[in-house]
Order: structure tokens, then sequence, then C-alpha cells
């Protein structure tokens, strides 16, 4: 197809998006209103089982069952991910080189790493009462690690992340999610129904299986974003193609092995 | 006095994207893609949805650029265009950005797992 | 105007901050990119304190305090690969500026507490990780000079030394 018949197919199509995109839009509440048919009928299901944050009900609660698929897309992108960026034959891997980073950023380092891993934690297990949950602070936990990479460098990373436990932890988290379930179902009650006690409004120990399920979902998330950028940094600084021609490694200023 | 906040968040949001788009280096659309992630977390927060914002603040702000630096370290080193810096980027800039799309399979769990 | 409606325009003033500092993000040197981006989430952090007190909803700090302890993060990593930190006045002076004329007032509204804290909290990651990153550091290069982006021709429709003479004076010298 040329370049013009592209053109015009494309024009056409995002028209007829934009009419009927326009015609959605206009058929739509007005910003702000007062009136919200699914958040009230979310908010109260959620007060009903003691979840201040009724996001977290929706999400590990009343709407679980599409959480466990979304948990599973992430460990299965990881596991995509792995595969795809495994070292293969022919290529070598060298052990990077150490960094020398300031000590004024090695000291941030030094502070930031606790905080940010507290924080992580404190957005986990705050879910069912604060915004945030397990998949943002398992990101927040998995990026403090790797403020050793930023403010360190590699070999420091490398020493602290013992990577096959992490490997562990990403199966064990999403296993978590699915056993909660059965086990839902053993208490004979519905899939991933609500069958802990509650407890009381706001605090640490509301909103019953919600706080289950948001520590598996933050290990889960937290373990595979560290297997995940493992792999990235693998390939990034370690891993090196078999030479195609001769003098491309060793013809670079400083060498390329980071 | 919220809907001047909306506005102007909505401004940067609409501006910062064009940007994204415009700049065709990877590295540079990195850096203006965390700025994307940081108007639109404040949009998010200013529409009452601080769940949402704080997903894409933790995405945003450190993983994604970490996934998408090595990416672009890791094809420039392979493309082996050239020794120096200069021509590395010179003779064919598409090599630098062609592949990148290839091997950035990983930029999808990002995605995929943020709600 | 009411006390939330003050605060709510008091966080429009970073907001506005961060129009210039976009130009600069998007069309800089690469140097000066990486002063925006830095530049850019401490504004975005103060935004969003001052709109949390001005919707009356001291959850919304937790977004503040995960943006706090993650920029630095981001700013260290493009740093790693643009091989080194650029100085920043204009950070260090931001970050001095506005931090506590952003944390003290709203520590005073809060009175005695847990959300005083954590605001103080906030505020010291804040300013610690902006003081630190605005210093500057060439140090940490871990390969070759990674080819400035900068150096391509062609990629770029626009002029690069154009943005110099319509910045506000502010961001005159991100380069200090």
């Amino acid at each position: 197809m040329t370049r013009r018949g592209r053109l015009v197919l494309f024009l056409a199509a995002a028209a007829v998006v934009a009419a009927l995109l326009a015609a959605a839009f206009v058929a739509l509440p007005h910003f702000g209103g007062a009136h919200h048919p699914y958040g009230e009928r979310a908010v109260r299901a959620a007060f009903a089982h003691r979840t201040a944050n009724a996001i977290a009900s929706v999400n590990f609660d009343q709407r679980a069952f599409d959480t466990l698929g979304e948990e599973s897309i992430l460990f299965a992108a990881v596991l995509g991910a792995l595969v795809l960026l495994r070292q293969t034959a022919g290529e070598r891997r060298r052990p990077p080189r150490p960094t020398r980073v300031s000590p004024a950023i090695r000291r941030l380092g030094v502070l930031l790493l606790p905080v940010t891993l507290l924080v992580g934690l404190y957005v986990v297990a705050h879910g069912q009462i604060t915004p945030g949950g397990g998949f943002q602070g398992g990101v927040v936990v998995a990026t403090a690690l790797h403020l050793l990479y930023v403010a360190a460098d590699y070999g420091a990373l490398e020493r602290l992340r013992p990577l096959s436990l992490y490997e562990i932890g990403d199966a064990a988290g999403e296993a978590a999610y699915a056993v909660t379930g059965i086990a839902t179902v053993l208490a004979g009650s519905a899939f991933l129904a609500n069958v802990l006690p509650w407890g009381t409004f706001g605090t640490l120990s509301s909103a019953g299986t919600v706080v289950v399920l948001n520590a598996a979902v933050g290990m889960e998330v937290a373990c595979g974003v560290v297997v995940l950028l493992a792999t990235f940094l693998d390939q990034a600084l370690e891993i090196e193609k078999p030479e195609p021609r001769q003098g491309d490694g060793s013809a670079r200023p400083g060498g390329g092995g980071g | 006095m919220t809907d001047v906040l909306l506005a102007l968040a909505l401004l940067l949001v609409a501006v910062t994207a064009t940007a994204a788009v415009l700049n065709r280096e990877p590295v540079r659309q990195a850096l203006v893609l965390s700025f994307l992630g940081l108007a639109l977390a404040l949009l998010f927060t200013f529409v009452q949805a601080p769940d949402v914002s704080l997903s894409q603040l933790a995405v945003g702000s450190a993983v994604t650029p970490l996934m998408i630096v090595l990416t672009v370290r890791k094809v420039r080193r392979d493309a082996g265009t050239g020794p120096g810096p200069g021509p590395d980027s010179g003779p064919d800039p598409s090599a630098n950005t062609g592949p990148a799309h290839g091997r950035s399979g990983g930029d999808g769990p990002g995605e995929g797992g943020r709600r | 105007m009411s006390a939330s409606e003050g605060w709510l325009a008091a966080a429009v003033v970073p907001l506005l901050g961060l129009l210039p500092v976009l130009w600069y993000a998007a069309t800089g040197a690469p140097s000066s990119r990486l002063v925006a981006q830095n530049l850019a989430q401490l504004l975005g952090a103060l935004a969003l304190l001052l709109s949390a007190q001005g919707f009356g909803r001291p959850d919304y700090l937790d977004v503040a305090l995960v943006l706090a302890v993650l920029a630095p993060a981001g700013t260290l990593v493009y740093a790693r690969f643009l091989g080194g930190l650029p100085p920043a006045r204009v950070v260090r002076w931001t970050a001095l500026v506005g931090v506590p004329s952003a944390v003290v007032p709203l520590c005073v509204a809060a009175g005695p507490g847990r959300q005083a804290v954590k605001v103080l909290v906030i505020g010291a990651l804040l300013l610690a990780g902006a003081l630190v990153t605005s210093g500057g550091s060439q140090s940490s290069t871990e390969t070759e000079p990674e080819p400035e982006p900068d150096a391509e021709p062609g990629r770029d429709p626009r002029p690069r030394p154009a943005p110099a003479p319509d910045s506000p004076p502010r961001e005159a010298s991100p380069r200090d």
C-alpha cells in the first residue's frame, strides 16, 4: 500500500473513531455531577465489609477475580521477559567493573534505601485504609533495592539480591492469591469471597481477605519487578554478543563492560 | 479553584504528551515520558483518584526510566555502528530506534500490571 | 476565599512553574533536560503537598511521600546513563525556598500530630534529595561517555540553541 493510500485509510478511520467518540462523550453524565450509580453502590459495599479505601474493596473484594487476572498478566509478562532475555549460546558474560560514585550520592542512597523500603511496606500494609496497596507498594519496594545500583554500583546490588529467592517469591505471591481463593471455596463460600472476620473499620486489621490478597499482590509485584529488572540489568551490563566482527568490542574507549 | 488546577493539569498532560511524540531520540523521549508521568499523577490526584496516581508515580518515576535506559544502552552496545560517541549516532539514527522496539518487550509488564 | 481554596491557589504556583520546566525538558541540551526532570519532580511534590491540604484529605499526602522517595532514584537513573549529574543552582534554590515555605504553613495548619510529622518527613526527604542531586557529580560515569543524544542530526526539527532568550530569569542558568 502506498504512503498516500495509508494516509487516506487512516484519515477515514480516524474520522469514524472521532465521530463515535464525540457521540459517546455527548451521552456521558456531566463531569463532576452528583449522580454516580456505580460509585455509590461500590462505596456502600466497601463500607459493609468495613473497608475504608473503597478502591481496595473493589480491587480485592468485589472484583477480586479480575485482580487475579491482572496479577497473572504481570506474572506471565515477567516469565516472558525471563525467557526472551536469557543468556543464549555464544553470549559471553563479563562482570561489570566497579563504578565510582560521589560520596554525597552514596550517602543519599544509604539514607533513602531504608526509607523507601519502609514507605513501600507502609503503602502495602495500609492498602485497605489509605490510597495505595499491593501493586503500588510492591513497585516502591522493588525500586528501593535498585537504589543500590543507581547510588552505588551493580556489584553492590548483585551481592545483596539473591535472585532465586525473588523468583520463588514471585511464584509464591501468585500462588498465595489463588490458594486464598481455593480456601474461600473450601470454607463454603464463593471463589475469593470475603470470608475472614471484617474487623474494625479504619484499622490495620480491617477488611478481611483484602489484607491477605493485598500482601500476596505486594509480594508478587515486588519480587516480579526485581526479577524483571535483573534480566534487563544482566543484558545491559553483563551479557555480550559473540563478536560478529573483529575489533568490535575492544575498539571502544573505556570498554563497554560497564 | 479546583477547576483552575484541573485545567492546568490537563494542559500539562496534553502539551507533554505532544512533546513526547515529537521527540524522536529514545533517552530524550524517556525524560519527557517521566514528565508526562508526573503530569498524569497530578491530574489523577486532582480528580480525586490518588490510587491511580500512586500507581503512575511508582511505575513511572524510576522503574520505567530504568528499563528504557537499560534497553537503549544494550541496543547501542550491540548495534556496534561505530566505536566513538559521534559516529554511533551519526550515520543512521534509525538504527538506534529500530531495534529498541523489538527488544523492549519488557515494557509490557509495567503497563499490564498497572491499575 | 476559604482556607481550602487558599491552599489550592497555593498549589497553582508550583504547577505554573512546571510549564517553563517542561519547555526545558522537551527542548534543552541533555544536561539541562536532566535538571528540568529533577526540578519537575520537586515542583510536582510541592503541588501534591499543598493540594492534599486544599482538598482536606490528609491521605493524599501518601502520594507526595511516594514521589519524594522515588524522585531521587529517577534522577540518578538518568544521571547514570547520561554520565553525571550537572550542578543545578535553580534546583537548590527552588528547594531551599519552596520546601520550607510550603512545609511550615502546612505544619502550622495541621497542628501537632501524625499529619504534621508526615509533612515534615516529606519536606526533609525533598530537601535532602534536591540538595544532593543538585550538587553535581561527574564521577558516576559507568561506561564510555554515552553519545550525547543531541549529537544526532536531523531527528529533531527544532533549532536547539533557541530556548535561551525567551526563558524566564529563574531558569536562565540551569547549568550553574
